[in-house]
């Protein structure tokens, strides 16, 4: 009976033991089921996140490719051409008497040019690499003096050498140039109009080198000078060019050529001060051993942009002196001489004020017409800058007694210059 | 005669044994635009270059006079680094100035530090009625580390090409800057557990804090990044479009800026935008360069009580930026100062 009953007892034991199993093994699937389906939800929900985050970054590809696409079209299209930049120079000017062009029209009447606006000039600057060798500049300028009329002429047309082919380094880092350009002589004539702090360029350079500055056909070689210590340099420049076409040379004989040197010493002062001095030397010499023209200038310049707030600061003061040693043909013993002296301070990133002192003895072919005669000119000019693109400028000129031409005349000048197209780095600068 | 000719034969022999042996020892001359580059350079280089900046750090580095003085740095330079993407628009005046023909473009001498970085705020349309635009995308990338390890890169490749001799010295400093650079942005700790490379990956692909998080290492998280906590989500007003790179990776957003346009200053209409803007939102800072004009910038903070944070974009702008480290280190502490003060406030 116990027997049976605990046989009876091991039955159910391992009846139950098998239920209970049964219903663990069916509790663990379920639950394997519920994590099985969990997890299944969680890679949905991942598989989603990543699909969502594949279209955005695809999206954003196409939006980069579509932009790398724009610009290399555009790279590709202009790849080769050169950086062109259009000047303009718009001016107008009022005046207490009349004022006459010097040069007759076919009627024999001198144009009137007071009261007038005028554009006074359009400039198409052409610059790019030419080869691994040489660049290029090519400057077509369009200039009028009466309004209306222009006269086009190519101002500049160069190349410049920038690695010697023969040679893998250039001795004090010569430079070398051809073409027609304009030349190291004094400070501001490489500055285009467009380009000048001032309105007109000073009678100093109007008088000695010509209304538009000195410009040649010719060859050029620029190079260092070493120097002790690093906070200064030394430069020179050696020109061979054309002869002529000097205002105070009319009537000389004619040369075989023309010879150029030019020193420049520039000093970093101190931080944001700098100081340069130049020196220039021209001659012309004749055949006959004699000489048709010789000019001298000196330039001086001092700068102050502080390194911090150089963009809303700046002083400059300068002048340049110039003697002209005249031809033997024209004149004897005499050397008549010619400066201007200026200074300008920026107080604002847009506003610069400025004045000039001009001064220049007169001379003409006829002696006794100027004899001991000088010209003074007084100007003060206001210049708003919205970008380096943009210029405002309003100027007041006073300018005495000049023989043939009026007594005492003052001026009111007011003028805009624009520019656009590509942004060659120079000579924006130079006088800010 | 024959022990003249072996004589002349030797002397021949052993000057062309010197002349190698002189270039070796013969350091590398390196001008760079923008001193962040000359300390790269430096670290890089070590003893085997010596460096000239051209500018001054405190000088705003699109508008420097190129100056006969640095024209005759240039001269003497084997290689020229600069920064490219139309930053230095001054630096081509000073090579051609400089007569040098080993750092003209195309040269192995002239390097451009942002090759291969990819640029932003990339414009659709180049004109200028949007400003001084930069063609080929924003041109301060330095500002972020990331970049600045591509920036060694392109140095030490640059520096690789002229120097062949010193090649292998150049790649292993620059796996040191490398690490450097991955050890402060990220944290020591976090690099030896999932190596920079892969850091790098992830916070170039924004997914950086997703991806410790997930993996249970937040905490390991150090560096600039952990700094620059505070700064995390917020807005910042800036003076300039400068501040791009180091706000993508240092995580804030730039809603607007005080310029009206790039390189033109703000009009009072465009001004009391920005006020406007500052008082309805949650700006507290306003950055700026410190070699911009601070009067529009100040204005802006009187009305709404927004900090001004003026600062140097270039090492040694000011005093404990020498290096791009200190620079870095710098800016976080004075950029995020506002928000760290009110997240403990």
């Amino acid at each position: 009976m116990s027997k049976r009953i605990t046989l009876m007892t091991a039955l159910s034991m391992v009846f139950a033991s098998v239920i209970f199993a049964s219903l663990l093994s069916a509790r663990e699937s379920d639950s394997l089921t519920v994590r099985q389906t969990v997890d299944e939800q969680d890679k949905r929900y991942q598989l989603q996140g990543l699909r969502e985050r594949l279209q955005a970054l695809e999206k954003q590809l196409d939006a980069v490719r579509e932009r790398s696409q724009a610009v290399a079209s555009q790279q590709h299209a202009n790849v080769f051409n050169p950086g062109i930049t259009i000047f303009g120079n718009f001016v107008g000017r009022w005046d207490d008497a009349p004022v006459f062009l010097e040069e007759a029209e076919g009627d024999g009447k001198a144009p009137r040019v007071d009261d007038k606006f005028n554009l006074r000039e359009v400039e198409l600057d052409f610059r790019g690499a030419i080869d691994p060798w040489a660049d290029g500049v090519v400057i077509a300028a369009f200039e009028s003096e009466v309004p209306g009329e222009f006269t086009t002429e190519i101002e500049e047309g160069y190349f410049t050498l920038k690695r010697l082919p023969v040679i893998d380094r250039a001795p004090l880092g010569l430079k070398l140039k051809a073409g027609r350009y304009r030349p190291e002589f004094g400070r501001q004539n490489k500055i285009h109009t467009h380009d000048l702090p001032w309105m007109t360029r000073p009678r100093a350079y109007q008088t000695f080198l010509g209304d538009e500055g000195f410009i040649r056909n010719g060859v050029s070689a620029g190079f260092f000078i070493p120097t002790p210590g690093e906070g200064n340099t030394l430069e020179a420049a050696a020109d061979v060019v054309n002869d002529g076409g000097l205002p105070y040379s009319v009537g000389a004989p004619a040369a075989k050529g023309g010879y150029l040197g030019h020193l420049k010493w520039f000093w970093d002062i101190a931080d944001g001060h700098d100081l340069e001095i130049g020196g220039s030397g021209y001659i012309e010499d004749t055949s006959q051993g004699t000489f048709a023209s010789r000019l001298y200038g000196i330039d001086v310049t001092y700068k102050w942009k502080p390194f911090r707030g150089g963009a809303r600061r700046s002083f400059h003061l300068g002048g340049e002196l110039f003697v002209a040693d005249l031809p033997d043909a024209i004149r004897q013993d005499d050397r008549p001489l010619g400066f201007y002296t200026w200074a300008q301070y920026q107080f604002g990133r847009q506003l610069y004020i400025g004045a000039r002192y001009d001064y220049t003895e007169v001379f003409a072919e006829d002696e006794s017409q100027d004899e001991g005669s000088e010209l003074n000119t007084l100007g003060a000019y206001l210049t708003y800058y919205t970008t380096e693109f943009l210029r405002f400028r309003v100027a007041l000129e006073h300018a005495g007694k000049e023989i043939g031409k009026n007594p005492n005349l003052n001026t009111v000048f007011v003028e805009v210059n624009f520019l656009f197209g590509s942004h060659p780095v120079e000579p924006y600068w130079v006088n800010r | 005669m024959l022990v003249r000719f072996i004589a002349l034969g030797l002397i021949g022999l052993l000057a062309c044994v010197s002349v190698p042996s002189q270039a070796q020892t013969k350091k590398l001359k390196v001008v760079t635009t923008l001193a962040v580059l000359k300390n790269i350079t430096e670290e890089i280089g070590g003893d085997r270059v010596t460096v000239d900046n051209l500018s001054d750090p405190r000088q705003d580095p699109h508008y420097v006079q190129p100056r006969p003085t640095l024209m005759n740095k240039a001269r003497k330079a084997d290689a020229f680094i600069e920064i490219g993407l139309q930053l230095e628009l001054w630096a081509q005046k000073v090579i051609n100035g400089s007569g040098n023909p080993r750092i003209q473009l195309g040269q192995p001498g002239r390097i451009i530090a942002s090759d291969g970085i990819a640029t932003l705020e990339l414009p659709r349309v180049v004109s200028r009625e949007w400003g001084d635009v930069h063609p080929y995308g924003n041109p301060h990338v330095w500002l972020d580390p990331i970049n600045a390890k591509r920036v060694a890169t392109n140095i030490a490749r640059g520096l690789g090409r002229i120097d062949r001799a010193q090649r292998s010295e150049y790649e292993r400093r620059l796996s040191e800057f490398e690490q450097r650079i991955d050890e402060a942005l990220f944290g020591a700790e976090l690099v030896k557990e999932i190596g920079g490379s892969k850091l790098t990956r992830l916070a170039e692909r924004g997914r950086l804090l997703e991806y410790i998080d997930n993996q249970g290492l937040s905490g390991k998280l150090g560096g600039w990044l952990k700094k620059a906590e505070p700064l995390r989500g917020q807005q910042i007003v800036t003076y300039h479009k400068t501040w791009i790179y180091f706000a993508t990776r240092f995580g804030f957003s730039v809603p607007i800026e005080i310029e009206e346009k790039p390189g033109i200053p703000p009009s009072a209409k465009h001004r009391d935008q920005v006020i406007t803007f500052v008082a309805k939102s949650d700006v507290r800072a306003l950055i700026t360069a410190d070699y911009y004009d601070a009067s529009a910038t100040d204005f802006i903070a009187t009305k709404t009580g927004a900090a001004v944070i003026a600062v140097p974009i270039d090492s040694g702008g000011v005093a404990g930026t020498q290096s791009y480290f200190d620079l870095i280190d710098y800016l976080i502490a004075k950029i995020s100062a506002p928000y760290r003060v009110s997240a403990h406030g």
